[in-house]
């Protein structure tokens, strides 16, 4: 007999251990999305999400790591500095 | 370490754009001085595009490299303008023979008028890229038929104008490293700076 009462008690208690949790996850739940919703607007404020960066296009993609340059791609270019023989580390 | 200044921007084909002033970082892989019998070398790399925020591992070939006078000449229209024309529509002549109609014209060959291979944008040409006749450049590689950006070189610009002392022994078109070799019939060997070049991506690093 005792032991069927210690028994009851028990799965009574974890059960209400499982609503409480249950209940706990509900609430919380808005308030992520609310505390996530914040964050955004800040983010968005602030310039730093992609879709509002203020950079080129070009920045942005190659932000994003879409930067790969297909290979027959021509870059022109202009030396910075004379490199030569007699003194090749003059520009270092 | 050498640099370069990417001097026009350059469309590529997923619709984004490198930045002209993006920069070319390279390093000199060997020199090799003038010594009895043996002309000076130096052979040389450029590895690195920094362009935006990040750096990306590159690998290329030269196509044409032209001295600084070469450049102004090109960037010079022959006939100066009247009272009232606009400077950047004015016919000017490119590196190779190519003639520029003027911002927005067109780019024709040197030979042949009708023969158009481009368009004249802000600080260039986006040009189809032909083989050279007689020497080694290659036209179209590896698929991509989009025009380039050749800035103040012809569409079938190849090897070196302006710089008659030195001469490219090796493009680095062979293997992925992308090493080119100059040589020189002079003792010292120079590059000088304001030297301008077209170089062509072999293959992605990374």
């Amino acid at each position: 007999m005792g032991e069927e009462i210690f028994t009851h008690v028990l799965i009574q208690k974890v059960w209400m251990i499982l609503v409480a949790l249950s209940c706990a996850h509900s609430l919380a739940q808005p308030f992520y999305s609310y505390r996530q919703n914040i964050l955004d607007e800040f983010v968005l404020a602030a310039g730093l999400a992609p879709s509002v960066r203020s950079g080129t296009p070009d920045e942005n993609s190659a932000a994003k790591g879409h930067c790969a340059i297909p290979a027959g791609t021509i870059l022109p270019i202009r030396l910075n500095s004379t490199v030569s023989s007699a003194n090749p580390n003059r520009d270092k | 370490m050498i640099t370069g200044r990417i001097m026009q921007y350059i469309p590529l084909s997923s619709g984004i754009r490198i930045k002209e002033g993006s920069k070319v970082v390279g390093h000199i892989v060997e020199v090799t001085p003038a010594s009895t019998g043996k002309t000076a070398r130096i052979s040389l790399q450029f590895d690195k595009l920094i362009w935006g925020h990040q750096t990306i591992s590159i690998a290329t070939n030269l196509r044409a490299i032209a001295g600084f006078m070469r450049i102004n000449e090109a960037q010079t229209p022959p006939i100066g303008p009247g009272e009232s024309d606009v400077y950047r529509w004015l016919t000017t002549v490119q590196i190779g023979g190519d003639i520029v109609y003027g911002e927005g014209g067109p780019v024709t060959t040197a030979n042949d008028p009708n023969d158009v291979v481009g368009k004249g944008v802000y600080g260039g040409v986006l040009s189809q890229v032909r083989a050279s006749e007689g020497a080694k450049c290659r036209g179209v590689i590896e698929g991509n038929e989009a025009p380039q950006a050749l800035w103040v070189f012809s569409s079938d610009a190849c090897g070196t104008y302006g710089l008659e002392h030195i001469t490219i022994v090796s493009a680095g078109r062979s293997g992925v490293t992308g090493v080119i070799v100059f040589s020189s019939d002079r003792d010292n060997l120079k590059i000088p700076g304001g030297a301008g070049m077209l170089l062509r991506i072999n293959k992605n690093r990374d």
